[in-house]
C-alpha cells in the first residue's frame, strides 16, 4: 500500500502549471476563435462581393406602373439581422436609354413590359451577364406591389412582403422558450457553435491525455511517485489537471469570441446585432459533456497505463475520440428526421451521446426523458471507466516492457490479487 | 530509389501491422455501411407497411393540425375558403390559445401583434418545431389568411398578385445553361463524397505524423538518417504512407459507393446520380496529391513538435483548412459556380475536398480542375521540399520548444 504523502491536489496543480506553460497551449487559446471568426468572416465578405447591388431598371409600355413603389423584401422586419435590402428598381423612358444605361454598368438588366402585359403577363428581361440571384424576386415582388395600387401603400408593401415568422418553443417546453427567426439569425446555430468547441477541445487534448501516464513510466518518475501518493489520488490530479486545461480552453475561447462579437456590434455588422447563446442550453451541453470528458480522460488514462511508450497509447487513443465525430456521418439523416430510432440510439451510447444530443438540440426539443436518460448512462459509464483506470494504473503502473493485456485487465485472477 | 523503396516498405509493413490503421481502414467503413444499410432497409420497410396501413383515400391527403390564432391587429375578418376545416381556430387572448394549447385542444397558436403591417411579425408558438424541417409547420395556411385579409378578400386583387410573370431572357452574350435540378436529394451525394474525402485525407495524412513522432521517440530516426538522406526519408515516408492512404481511400469509397447504392434505392435517387468514370479519375488525383500536401505538413509538424502532446494541440492548425470546406457546404453544394466555391476549389488548403464537391453537384469547365491540380501539385512539390529542409538530425533529434525563430532558421536556404 503506498504512502499518501501529497494530495490529489498537488498533481492537479503541478500537471495544470506545466501545461498551461507550453507555448502550443497558449497559442491553441486564442488561435482557434481566430480561426474561426476568421473563415466566417471570408465567407461573408466573399459572398457579399458576389452579391450584385447595382439597380434593376424597367420601360413600361403597359402603363401599369403610373406611380411606382420600391419593392419590400420577402419576410422582412425592421429588426432582421439576416435580411438583405432589396435591389433598386428604376424607370427608363424606352428600351434603346435602357441598354445604354445597361451597357455603361448602370444596371445590371433590364425589364421590358410591353403594351398587353396585362393581358399576356409576358416580360422580356435583357442582360450582359449573369444577375445577382434576387433579381428576378426583387421584380416580380415590385410588379406585384404596384399591381396592389388602390390599397393603402403600407398594406400593399406588407401584403407582398409577406410576414417575419418568429417561431417560439413554449417557456416550459423542454427546449426551454428557444426562438428561431431572422432578428437572431445567427442564434439559431449557437448550438453547432459549442459543438464544434467542445469536440475541438476533445481532439486536441486527446493526445494530452493519452500520453499521461505512460510518459512518467517512460522516464521512470513513476518509481518516486508510487512512494508518495496513492494511485487513485494520482489519477484524480491528473484528470482534474486535464478537465481544468480543458475549462481554461474554453473560459478563453468563449472570452475571445464574445470580444469579437462585441467589435462586430459596434461596427454595426447587421448579422451579429442580436446574437448570443441561451445560457440554459450551454448548461445542457455542457452537462451531456462533463461524463464524457470523465470518460474520455479515464480512459485515456487506462490505456495510457497499460503501454510501455506515450506513443503507443497515442495512436490507440484515435480509437476512442473517433466515436465523438460518428453522428456527423449522419448529419442529414438527423435534420431530416430528429427523432428518429438513429437519432435516439445514438443520443443514449456513451462517447456518441453528447454529439448526437447537441446536434439533435439544434433542430428540435429533445424530451427530457432522453436527456436524462442520455447524462445517466454517461455518467456510470464514466464511473465505469474510472474505475477501469484506477484497476489499469495499479496493475500497469510499475511494469516495464511488457503490456497489460485486457484479459488480465478484465480478469479474476488479476482482481483477486487486488 | 534504392532507399526510398526501402524506407517505404517498412513504412507500409509498420502500419499494416497498426492496429488502429486496420479498423480506420477496414472496420470502420464497413461498420458504417452496416449501419447504414440497417437505417435504408428499416426506412423502406417502415414506408411500405405505412402504404400498406393507409386506405388509398387518406393517403392523397396531408395531415392538418388544428392550430390557433390570436389577431391583435383586427386583420382577420374571414377564413378563406380553401382552408381544411379547423385547422385554425380564433382566441380573443394569448391565455386562452396558452390553455388550449396546454389541453391539446390545439398543436400550435399563432400571435398577431398590434404593429403586425409595420413589423411583419408573425409569432408562431410551436412546441413540435424543427428547425431546419417543414414537418409539423403549418404557418403556411396562416400566412395565406393574412394575406388574403390584407387585400380585403377581394379575388381580383388575390389574382393579381397571384399571377406572377412570364419571363423571357434575351443575353446580349450567351449564357451558361443552368444545370438542371437533380430534386431535392441532390446534396446527398456531394455531401457523402465532401465527408469521405475529409476522412480519408484525415486518417491518411495523419499516419505520417504518427510515423515521424514514433521514430523520433524510439530513435528509430537516428539510424534512418544515418543511411539516408532527408529527402530520401520523406519521399519514401509519403509514398508508402499514399499508397496505404490509397488502399484505405478505396475501401472507404468502395463502402460509400455501397451505401449510397442502397440508400438511392429507398430514398429515390435518380438513376443518373452516380460516379462517372471522369470523377473517379480526379477523386484519385486529387487525393493523391491532397494526401502529399497535408502528409508532408504533418511531418513537419511531427519534425517540429518537441512531444506528441504539443504536436496534437497544433495539429488544429494544419487540418483546419480540411474543414473550411465543410463549414460553407451549402454554399458548395447548392451554388457550386458562385465565387467562395471556385476559389475554395482552386486553393491547394480546401482544394482536394472543394473542387471534387463541386465536380459531383453540376459540371464546370475542365480547366478548373487541371488548374486546381497544377496548384496542388505545385504546392505539394514546394511543402516537401521545404519541409525536408526540416528533416536534419538538428530538428529531429531536438526536443527543444517549437518556436517561429527556429522554424525560420531551418527553412532558410543553407
Amino acid at each position: 500500500m503506498p504512502i499518501s504523502l501529497v494530495g490529489w491536489w498537488v498533481v492537479a496543480r503541478y500537471e495544470y502549471r506545466k501545461k498551461i506553460r507550453s507555448k502550443s497551449y497558449i497559442f491553441s487559446l486564442f488561435l482557434v476563435p481566430l480561426l474561426v471568426a476568421f473563415t466566417i468572416g471570408l465567407g461573408a465578405l466573399v459572398e457579399r462581393t458576389e452579391s450584385n447591388q447595382k439597380p434593376l431598371g424597367y420601360v413600361d409600355d403597359s402603363e401599369l406602373l403610373v406611380n411606382p413603389q420600391q419593392p419590400p423584401v420577402r419576410g422582412s422586419s425592421p429588426d432582421s439581422t439576416g435580411g438583405r435590402v432589396p435591389l433598386q428598381v428604376i424607370a427608363f423612358p424606352d428600351t434603346l436609354a435602357a441598354r445604354s444605361a445597361l451597357e455603361a454598368g448602370e444596371i445590371q438588366a433590364y425589364y421590358y413590359l410591353p403594351p398587353n402585359f396585362n393581358q399576356t403577363n409576358q416580360v422580356v428581361k435583357s442582360i450582359y451577364e449573369e444577375t445577382d440571384y434576387h433579381a428576378d424576386s426583387d421584380f416580380l415582388s415590385f410588379l406585384q406591389v404596384n399591381r396592389l395600387g388602390d390599397l393603402a401603400p403600407e398594406v400593399a408593401q406588407r401584403a407582398v412582403a409577406g410576414p417575419n415568422v418568429i417561431v417560439r418553443w413554449p417557456a416550459d417546453a423542454p427546449g426551454g422558450g428557444r426562438e428561431f427567426s431572422s432578428r437572431n439569425f445567427l442564434s439559431n446555430f449557437s448550438p453547432v457553435f459549442l459543438l464544434l468547441a467542445f469536440i475541438t477541445l476533445i481532439f486536441i487534448n486527446s493526445s494530452e491525455m493519452a500520453g499521461a501516464v505512460a510518459e512518467e513510466k517512460s522516464n521512470r518518475t513513476m518509481e518516486i511517485l508510487v512512494s508518495t501518493i496513492s494511485p487513485g489520488k494520482w489519477i484524480a490530479g491528473k484528470a482534474m489537471a486535464t478537465l481544468m486545461m480543458i475549462i481554461t480552453q474554453l473560459t478563453a475561447w468563449w472570452l475571445v469570441s464574445m470580444a469579437a462579437i462585441w467589435i462586430t456590434q459596434l461596427l454595426g455588422i447587421r448579422l451579429f446585432q442580436n446574437f448570443s447563446i441561451d445560457g440554459l442550453l450551454f448548461l445542457k451541453i455542457a452537462l451531456v459533456f462533463t461524463p464524457t470528458f470523465i470518460t474520455l480522460i479515464a480512459l485515456m488514462l487506462a490505456l495510457s497505463a497499460t503501454v510501455n511508450e506515450p506513443q503507443e497509447a497515442q495512436q490507440v487513443s484515435w480509437l476512442l475520440v473517433y466515436p465523438v465525430m460518428f453522428p456527423f456521418f449522419f448529419l442529414p439523416v438527423v435534420m431530416e428526421n430528429p427523432d428518429s430510432t438513429l437519432g435516439l440510439v445514438f443520443s443514449l451510447l456513451p462517447i456518441t451521446s453528447p454529439t448526437m444530443l447537441t446536434l439533435r438540440f439544434s433542430f428540435f426539443q429533445v424530451p427530457d426523458w432522453q436527456l436524462v436518460s442520455s447524462v445517466l448512462i454517461s455518467f456510470i459509464f464514466a464511473a465505469g471507466a474510472v474505475w477501469l483506470a484506477g484497476r489499469a494504473l495499479r496493475l500497469g503502473m510499475l511494469r516495464y516492457g511488457q503490456k497489460v493485456s485486457m484479459k488480465e485487465l478484465f480478469g479474476r485472477k488479476a482482481r483477486g490479487r487486488l | 530509389m534504392k532507399k526510398i523503396t526501402l524506407i517505404l516498405r517498412f513504412e507500409i509493413i509498420t502500419i499494416l501491422k497498426s492496429k488502429v490503421y486496420l479498423f480506420f481502414a477496414f472496420v470502420l467503413p464497413v461498420l458504417m455501411t452496416a449501419i447504414f444499410t440497417f437505417i435504408s432497409l428499416r426506412g423502406r420497410y417502415t414506408q411500405s407497411q405505412e402504404i400498406q396501413e393507409i386506405p388509398q383515400q387518406e393517403r392523397n391527403e396531408e395531415q392538418v393540425y388544428s392550430e390557433g390564432y390570436v389577431d391583435l391587429a383586427g386583420l382577420v375578418q374571414t377564413l378563406p375558403s380553401w382552408l381544411p376545416a379547423g385547422a385554425l381556430q380564433s382566441y380573443p387572448d394569448e391565455f386562452s390559445a396558452q390553455k388550449a394549447l396546454a389541453s391539446q385542444e390545439i398543436s400550435a397558436y399563432y400571435v398577431i401583434p398590434v404593429d403586425y403591417i409595420r413589423t411583419g411579425d408573425l409569432v408562431y408558438i410551436n412546441p413540435d418545431y424543427r428547425f431546419m424541417s417543414n414537418e409539423h409547420n403549418q404557418s403556411g395556411f396562416m400566412q395565406g389568411v393574412i394575406f388574403e385579409n390584407l387585400l380585403g378578400n377581394d379575388p381580383g386583387r388575390i389574382q393579381r398578385v397571384n399571377q406572377g410573370m412570364d419571363l423571357e431572357l434575351v443575353a446580349f452574350v450567351p449564357q451558361e445553361t443552368p444545370q438542371e435540378s437533380q430534386g431535392e436529394n441532390n446534396w446527398i451525394i456531394p455531401y457523402a463524397t465532401m465527408m469521405l474525402m475529409y476522412m480519408v485525407l484525415l486518417i491518411s495524412s495523419s499516419l505520417l505524423l504518427t510515423s515521424v513522432l514514433t521514430e523520433r521517440k524510439n530513435r528509430v530516426i537516428e539510424i534512418l538518417l544515418v543511411s539516408s538522406s532527408a529527402r530520401q526519408l520523406l519521399t519514401g515516408k509519403i509514398i508508402g504512407l499514399s499508397l496505404l492512404g490509397f488502399a484505405q481511400a478505396v475501401v472507404w469509397l468502395g463502402m460509400g459507393y455501397l451505401s449510397l447504392k442502397v440508400r438511392s434505392q429507398s430514398i429515390g435517387l435518380p438513376a443518373g446520380m452516380d460516379y462517372p468514370v471522369s470523377l473517379l479519375v480526379w477523386a484519385i488525383v486529387f487525393f493523391l496529391l491532397g494526401n502529399a500536401f497535408y502528409a508532408a505538413l504533418m511531418a513537419g509538424l511531427g519534425a517540429l513538435a518537441p512531444n506528441p502532446g504539443e504536436a496534437n494541440q497544433l495539429i488544429f492548425l494544419v487540418i483546419w483548412p480540411l474543414f473550411v470546406p465543410i463549414l460553407f457546404y451549402p454554399i458548395i453544394i447548392n451554388t457550386p459556380n458562385s465565387i467562395l466555391a471556385v476559389i475554395l476549389s482552386l486553393i491547394p488548403f480546401t482544394s482536394p475536398i472543394a473542387m471534387l464537391t463541386r465536380m459531383v453537384s453540376t459540371t464546370i469547365p475542365f480547366w478548373q480542375p487541371l488548374l486546381a491540380a497544377f496548384l496542388l501539385a505545385l504546392s505539394a512539390v514546394w511543402v516537401v521540399r521545404q519541409v525536408a529542409r526540416l528533416f536534419h538530425s538538428g530538428t529531429l533529434l531536438s526536443s527543444q520548444p517549437l518556436n517561429f525563430r527556429k522554424i525560420r532558421s531551418n527553412l532558410e536556404p543553407k
